[in-house]
């Protein structure tokens, strides 16, 4: 048996292999930017413990693991209907990416107006017109090779525009459903953009349909226009083999808001990055989330806020429970550049620990540059408090319940930030389920 | 300790310019040839009489030292060091015979250490503090050597630890802070130069409080000294030391190594007062100060406490640290770090919890002024056989103007669920209600900055000996002079 | 003491005070009352001569010197005391320390021996026992951890001990019961002394029943209004500020 890995050669073996076929490869721009981009990886390669933004999280049991790109034979569904859903079937616009390919079929046709969604496939087929510039080399390209190594492999995605003050009626849930073939990787490229005075609320359901590995390198550029708001949550439940990888880059424009709550239950390693420029006044991000790990899982959230604009606001609030071998990551890094007088930011990452052997690493951080500002950052460490679970007890629950119960509230707290009532509902019945199955 | 307060009350100002300490002692040395090679090391060796398994140590140290990379992960805009560009030993030729008793030491260096605020008599020191002076690469000068050795404690340059305690030094030196720990720690090992030496015996509470006074005189010239203290089973001392240089337009190189050694039930209190030359405001000139001090609770209920308040310097890299090994062991870190001008400052601690029901505290004030860059740089780590380790953090950041940085990047690393951590940081500007609360009672506005500064880092100061704690308050209000307005 | 002649302010560019006349002889207590947004807040800040309050027109002098361009500290050491509305938190900084760093400037301005530490403890000592303050209060730091009483009080203390010439109270009342009220008022009358003058700023007429005053200023649109003894209090008590202010008051 030949024993493939899939290190840095690999994945350039890989981009060696496949430019031709790539979506765009006729396109002079695009294929000068894939070049550019494996180039870059090429220089960087993958993350290794030595790089400061991946010091706890060791990508080593992904190089362990040969991945092949997805192959294009779609998994058939006789019907949208055998396919996961968050949200009930009416209350939301559901789009539908099986294995990283987006599938016109099994999405729902109509969208209200105002709102236009492509997939990156049938954009980059029609000439790419547009996207140009929403895929531009992002600030610090050269930290972020996975980035890199998505713009030389990128193969679908979507494009979603919402037009200037529209209010779009229900929230559009986009189902990435992988794990069809075994040790396939997907390059998913992702664009958001909302105009002005618009107001969206996207959920992304990631999950997959056994217990395949795959991994997901998927990259979203999103930007919420002058005072429009843009929720954007994100519910990650893949198998436990599962290796996620995504990166979200975010401006923020004047008296604009971007609001993000993760809840991630799955995958053997996810690590989840959202970077938010605040690059206009009154604009603000609220990033929020909770965790759980089991077993030998690994779960990294990093975020990082840029307040590049006086006045501006950001607020986190993160809870993980880890139980197992699991082990939690947060690095969050809030910047209050020069000119950015008045910045309000506060973030605050609590966990618990319900094993022996689980781990948490966190690194909270400010830099600040700015005089007039307002930071702060809190972190705790712990178990379940024992007098609370003593009392409990002695009010005739089983350490077990009463154990659920006190995880239950805590994690329950940080899901009050979100503002879909139906969302809310299903995320507090997730962890419920995750406690019932977990009992740790 | 109200006392800190009281102290305020019943000392009196202390008058001083904004570097006071700024002056050269003419005086005639003998030096190393220029650069850094093995001659250098052997000719340190060679002065200082060594043993040789101290050559041998400081040659394997030089030869890992040429191999290691500078650290570059401060937020520290960090010159290339030219490291043939500078003297690695300067002593007064008046050393050469060391002397013998306080009479014979050379009146020009009774006369700068008057002019420091410290004299070598012993009957005019702070009483109840014995004081190593350290100049340039020799100690001139320890006081209340015979007093203290007889009750047992051994307080001297390391240079004669070396000739007379070499099992004690060979046991402990490069124990806690290994050769090749970090690049300026390995350049120290190689060329140290002098330092003190403490050692408590067994049952031993150090009758006074004992320090040590750096000054760098020589131009182009580096400090590398090491200091190594044990203290033996249930053992007390307090020790202090404190740091001034002439005010020169060159950069000057000061690479120190301290260890801590702490047995069952001891304590070693260890407090800083650092005001190394800062450079002035363009940035020009200043020490750059590259630390490594670290100590390790060996023992069970050991503990260690370290205190800082940083002003000096025109960068400093620095990161006390406590390892506690064993159970209950307790470590602290109280610092304060001002920055104004164009210093830098990148420090910290790093609390290694180990020993089970072992507990940190850590307190940092920052405050950024003018157009420095002060980072706080921390790392909490529990393993997993910590049960029931316990850490506080609390770092607060004050900005005085709009060109400053302040950062916090702290690291808490837990492996331990039993592990209790709780980390708060704030970042927040002098409040101008603050400061026209004050000027309206008639407080001048720079005054009102130092007022508030100070009770900013009261928490700090206040785990000062009581006879350094008013040197402190007026060296927090100096630095800060002229960052308003 | 006091001679304000048709002054004009602004903050942050929006003009506020528009031409007030007010004298105030030693000796005397006056009072300014007015409804939300008169501008009495804004006259206190003007007089202890805050950053961002701008005189444009008119002048102020104290003593018969010209204060408008002296800095807050050089006020303060002319013998002006602000009593703040919100008296402002100073952690770590000790009531002692605090008020002995204010006396001494204040000493030095003015060309004073500077107080050495035992002549200044039994100052202060004699001014708590005068006051009827724990001694506890002055180890504690500056008003923080302090309740709405203990802060205004802890002003008058400094009021005591500073022993200023004009006392400025801005809406000293605020926020205070009717029990702290009345120590606060008993604190303000030892003070009152002939060579010295208060300038009561209140929104109620309240803590006029216990710092009499002898005149009555009604401050409405920037202006003083109206002008009258201190039954002028108790006629604005019973009939609000409606015919001073289109807003309610």
């Amino acid at each position: 048996m030949v024993t493939l890995s899939s290190d840095k050669e690999a994945f350039i073996a890989q981009y060696d292999q496949s430019k031709d076929h790539l979506p765009g490869s006729d396109i002079a721009w695009l294929a000068e930017l894939r070049a550019k981009n494996i180039a870059l990886f090429e220089e960087v390669g993958l993350p290794t413990g030595k790089t400061e933004l991946w010091k706890f999280t060791n990508l080593n049991p992904l190089k362990k693991q040969a991945f092949s790109p997805p192959s294009l034979e779609e998994t058939i569904f006789a019907n949208s209907n055998e396919l996961p859903r968050l949200l009930e079937e009416g209350s939301s616009h559901r789009l539908v990416f099986i294995d990283g390919h987006y599938s016109a079929d099994l999405s729902d046709d109509k969208l209200p107006s105002g709102v236009s969604l492509q997939s990156l496939s049938s954009v980059i087929s029609a000439g790419a017109i547009g996207l140009e510039a929403s895929i531009v080399p992002r600030e610090r390209q050269e930290e972020q090779p996975l980035v890199a190594l998505n713009t030389a492999l990128m193969s679908d995605g979507y494009v979603l525009n919402i037009s200037k003050d529209v209010s779009v009626d229900r929230p559009i849930e986009i189902l990435h459903f992988g794990g069809g073939k075994a040790e396939q990787s997907y390059h998913n490229r992702n664009v958001i953009s909302v105009a002005s005075g618009s107001k969206v609320t996207i959920i992304e359901n990631v999950t997959d349909r056994n217990d395949n590995v795959y991994f997901s390198n998927s990259v979203t550029e999103v930007s919420v226009g002058e005072n429009a708001t843009l929720h954007h949550y994100r519910v990650q439940a893949s198998n436990k083999a599962a290796f996620l990888v995504s990166s979200t880059e975010a401006v923020v424009n004047k008296g604009a808001s971007y609001d993000s709550f993760l809840l991630n239950t799955g995958a053997r390693l996810s690590r989840t990055e959202t970077n938010v420029s605040l690059i206009a006044e009154n604009s603000s991000c609220h990033l929020n989330g909770a965790y759980m790990g089991t077993d030998d899982q690994h779960c990294d959230i990093t975020t990082r806020v840029d307040h590049k604009s006086p006045h501006t606001t950001c607020d986190e609030v993160i809870k993980g429970v880890l139980g197992g071998k699991a082990r939690g990551v947060f690095q969050g890094k809030i910047i209050v550049h020069e000119l950015a007088q008045k910045t309000v930011g506060n973030q605050s990452h609590r966990a618990m620990l319900l094993s022996e052997r689980a781990e948490v690493d966190v690194k909270p951080e400010l830099e600040i540059f700015a005089d007039d500002v307002i930071c702060s950052h809190g972190c705790t460490s712990g178990q379940i408090d024992k007098e609370q679970l003593f009392y409990l007890r002695s009010r005739g629950l089983s350490t077990d319940q009463a154990q659920a119960l006190l995880v239950n509230a805590f994690l329950a707290e940080a899901v009050d930030a979100v503002q879909n009532e139906g969302l809310k509902d299903l995320l507090l019945v997730r962890i419920s389920d995750w406690l019932e199955q977990n009992p740790n | 300790m109200a006392a800190t307060q009281e102290t305020v009350e019943q000392v009196q100002k202390l008058e001083m310019d904004k570097y006071k300490y700024g002056f050269v002692t003419d005086i005639e040395t003998e030096k190393a040839p220029k650069g850094l090679s093995e001659d250098t090391v052997r000719f340190i060796s060679a002065k200082k009489n060594e043993p040789e398994w101290m050559l041998e140590w400081r040659l394997k140290a030089y030869r890992l030292w040429l191999t290691m990379p500078e650290p570059k992960w401060g937020k520290l805009d960090l010159p290339e060091i030219d490291y043939q560009d500078s003297y690695y030993f300067s002593s007064p030729k008046s050393m050469e015979d060391r002397p013998q008793s306080l009479d014979e030491v050379d009146p020009e260096l009774l006369r700068t250490y008057e002019k420091l605020g410290i004299p070598i008599k012993e009957q005019e020191v702070l009483a109840g503090v014995a004081v190593d002076y350290v100049f340039d690469s020799v100690s001139v000068a320890t006081t209340f050597r015979k007093q203290l050795l007889d009750v047992g404690v051994i307080f001297c340059p390391i240079s004669e630890a070396i000739q007379d305690y070499p099992e004690l030094v060979k046991k402990y030196m490069g124990s806690v802070v290994p050769q090749g720990d970090n690049k300026h720690a390995c350049l120290n090992s190689a060329v140290f130069t002098d330092g003190s030496f403490v050692y408590i015996p067994k049952g031993v509470r150090c009758p006074m409080e004992l320090s040590t006074y750096f000054r760098i005189n020589e131009l182009n010239t580096g400090q590398f000294e090491r200091t190594l203290i044990v203290a033996d089973e249930s053992s007390y001392v307090s020790y202090l030391e404190g740091c001034t240089a002439p005010q020169r337009d060159e950069n000057q190189l000061h690479a120190a190594v301290v260890e801590l050694i702490v047995m069952d039930d001891a304590e070693i209190k260890y407090s800083t007062v650092q005001n190394w030359y800062p450079g002035d405001e363009d940035g020009k000139g200043g020490i750059f100060n590259f630390v490594t001090k670290r100590g390790i609770c060996k023992g069970k209920n050991s503990k260690i406490s370290w205190t800082q308040v940083e002003t000096g310097s025109a960068i400093t890299w620095k990161y006390p640290s406590c390892i506690l090994q064993g159970d209950n062991s307790v470590g602290e870190f109280y610092s304060v770090a001002i920055t104004n001008g164009r210093q830098q400052a990148d420090t910290g601690t790093k609390m290694i919890h180990l020993g089970k029901n072992t507990t940190s505290r850590i307190i940092s004030k920052g405050i950024s002024a003018g157009k420095s860059q002060n980072t706080y740089r921390g790392l909490v780590r529990v393993a997993a056989k910590a049960d029931g380790a316990r850490n506080f953090t609390q770092c607060d950041s004050l900005l005085v103007g709009q060109t400053c940085g302040a950062h916090t990047v702290p690291y808490i690393e837990s492996k331990n669920r039993s592990a209790r951590l709780e980390h708060e940081a704030t970042t927040s500007k002098i409040s101008d209600d603050q400061l026209f609360y004050c000027r309206q009672r008639g407080i001048s506005e720079e005054d009102a900055v130092g007022l508030v500064v100070n009770g900013f880092c009261r928490e700090v100061l206040q785990e000062l000996p009581m006879e350094f704690a008013v040197e402190a308050q007026q060296l927090v209000k100096i630095s800060l002079e002229g960052s308003v307005g | 003491m006091l001679e304000i002649k048709n002054l004009h302010a602004e903050v942050d560019g929006k003009s506020i005070l528009k031409g007030i006349d007010l004298n105030i002889n030693k000796g005397e207590v006056h009072a300014i009352m007015g409804p939300n947004g008169s501008g009495k807040s804004t006259l206190a800040n003007v007089l202890a001569g805050r950053d961002d309050y701008d005189i444009t027109e008119g002048s102020v002098s104290f003593d018969g010197k010209d204060i408008s361009e002296l800095e807050p500290e050089e006020r303060a050491g002319e013998g002006i005391f602000l009593a703040f509305q919100y008296p402002v938190e100073i952690p770590g900084v000790t009531n002692t320390t605090f008020l002995k760093e204010a006396l001494n400037a204040q000493r030095k301005y003015r060309g004073e021996e500077e107080l050495g530490g035992m002549e200044f403890v039994k100052l202060i000592r004699s001014k708590t026992k005068e006051l009827g303050i724990k001694d506890d209060m002055l180890k504690r730091a500056v008003n923080v951890g302090f309740s709405g009483g203990e802060k205004k009080r802890n002003d008058i203390l400094q009021m005591a001990v500073l022993n200023p010439k004009l006392a400025v109270l801005d809406e000293t009342d605020s926020g205070l019961d009717i029990d702290a009220l009345k120590i606060v008022a008993e604190g303000v009358n030892k003070l009152r002394a002939e060579n010295n003058a208060i300038l009561v700023i209140t929104h109620y007429q309240r803590l006029l029943n216990y710092i009499v005053p002898d005149k009555v200023h009604v401050l409405a649109h920037g202006k003083i209004q109206r002008t009258g003894g201190k039954e002028l209090a108790l006629e604005l008590e019973e009939k609000g500020y409606a015919g001073y202010s289109g807003e309610a008051a």
